[in-house]
């Protein structure tokens, strides 16, 4: 009976190490929309104009990027749709395009301190 | 009636909405109607309607699981409703979430799939034979009254939809105001599919994540019945492939996984999750030199900002461990574990 136990335990952390962990298919899709998503926002965090509204304020696209890159993959989700839908709004407000959306991605990034020290 | 109380998801921007729409305000107020596209019927020019589908009417608050039945039970699957209401039913909201509904879809053994946000793909769907749950908002945004009910006719004729909702097996509102409340939502509807069944329109990158869904929970056979049916659809998804081919590995069927991960090597030999889980479906065959092989591949071949990185690092110390107490010893095994770059 012992034997059958220490048998079924030494089994057991056996299959636990054999049991291999491949990359399921939920987390390679995930994966690859947070990379697709990342390469979206950095386009238009590396845009001229807005690099240099950000610039005028004193950030840096490294400090934005490296928010964006630190936010869970819904965040990043809620924020690239939030960065299209201001992007859309933008055009018909062409005029304070670049300025609108610096603002947007500073508030969604939560760099608000920016607006206590301006 | 009733009152279903999704929670929204979080904004952590509401601020931000408040300034855009004091400057956007005027933009959009011209969005309150829905556009055309939504409104369009798609082919459809005569009445329809699915009359077999059953009426559950929901009890106090709750549509949502009632609503879910009736969609769970034209695909296939009866539970108790009793059951799914302790599923999906949040007594401190009044309501259910859209991300519990179809996480129970998946614990029947079925798809959830959410619908383009349109007429026209309400009417597909019934058009095949599928009730169409929705999520409405009968109140106003600012004070709203969340309710799940199920479209089951459409009449084009006399621009009218036919509802099973709250206690009305069959309540006829006119489309405008359906769309209306629809919108309200988004416009989330959702039809649930059995696994093999395809949806009328649907969109391979949606579709399979559906399914991934169903790998993700252990479901495989019924993961592998969605990914068969996305490849007799799309027959190169690299999606596709690589789900068929995760599938077939967690039931054991080794063959078809290395089949389906060559596949996809064969065309991009830089899918390094593919060439990792290739690695695993040698080894479990006993092609133990390929397996550290193809596992060395990834890892050199590995950007070092690949967020999957660490999963690479960890299969071939597993590998590697795993090749090491092989009795007899594996030739040539020693000099794939000690020579790889890190």
């Amino acid at each position: 009976m012992f034997n059958y136990l220490a048998l079924t335990i030494v089994c057991m952390g056996f299959v636990q190490v054999s049991h291999a962990e491949v990359i399921g298919t939920e987390q390679l899709i995930s994966s690859e929309a947070r990379e697709a998503a990342m390469t979206r926002i950095e386009s238009i965090v590396m845009r001229d104009d807005v690099r240099q509204q950000l610039s005028n304020l004193g950030v840096s696209q490294e400090v934005v990027l490296a928010r964006v890159d630190r936010m869970t993959d819904s965040e990043l989700a809620s924020f690239e749709s939030s960065l299209s839908q201001g992007i859309v709004g933008g055009d018909a407000l062409a005029v304070i395009g670049a300025v609108f959306l610096v603002l947007l991605i500073l508030e969604l990034v939560g760099v608000t301190d920016i607006f206590k020290s301006i | 009636m009733s009152h279903a109380g999704p929670r929204r998801p979080a904004h952590s921007h509401i601020r931000w909405r408040t300034v855009f729409t004091v400057f956007a305000g005027t933009v959009l107020a011209a969005c309150s109607t829905s556009p055309d596209t939504v409104r369009d019927y798609g082919a459809l020019t005569q009445t329809i309607e699915l009359s077999d589908t059953p009426f559950i009417p929901q009890e106090r608050y709750q549509c949502g699981p009632a609503a879910l039945l009736t969609v769970l039970s034209v695909a296939g699957a009866t539970p108790p409703l009793d059951e799914v209401v302790e599923r999906v039913y949040l007594p401190g909201s009044r309501g259910s979430l859209q991300a519990e509904i179809t996480a129970t879809v998946r614990a029947y053994g079925r798809i959830p799939y959410v619908i383009d946000a349109s007429m026209s793909a309400i009417t597909s769907e019934i058009q095949a034979g599928r009730p169409v749950m929705v999520l409405q908002n009968l109140g106003v945004s600012w004070l709203p009254r969340w309710h799940y009910s199920v479209v089951v006719g459409i009449n084009p004729l006399a621009d009218q939809v036919v509802l099973r909702s709250g206690t009305d097996a069959r309540r006829k509102t006119s489309t405008n105001t359906f769309l209306r409340t629809w919108s309200r939502s988004d416009y989330w509807g959702l039809v649930v599919l059995r696994p093999g069944e395809l949806p009328a329109n649907p969109e391979p990158q949606r579709y399979l994540q559906a399914v991934a869904g169903l790998e993700a929970t252990g479901r495989y056979h019924d993961a592998l019945s969605g990914y068969d049916a996305a490849l007799t659809r799309w027959p190169d998804s690299t999606i596709a492939l690589y789900g068929a081919a995760t599938a077939n590995y967690q039931l054991g069927q080794l063959a078809p996984a290395i089949h389906y991960y060559q596949r996809i090597l064969v065309t991009e030999p830089d899918h390094l999750s593919a060439r990792n889980n290739m690695a695993y479906a040698l080894f479990e065959s006993g092609h133990y030199v390929d397996a550290l092989v193809n596992i060395q591949e990834v890892i050199l071949r590995a950007h070092e900002d690949d967020p999957l990185l660490g999963q690479y690092l960890a299969s071939r110390d597993e590998l590697c461990a795993r090749v090491s107490i092989i009795d007899p010893p594996v030739d040539k095994a020693e000099g794939y574990c000690t020579t790889a770059g890190e």
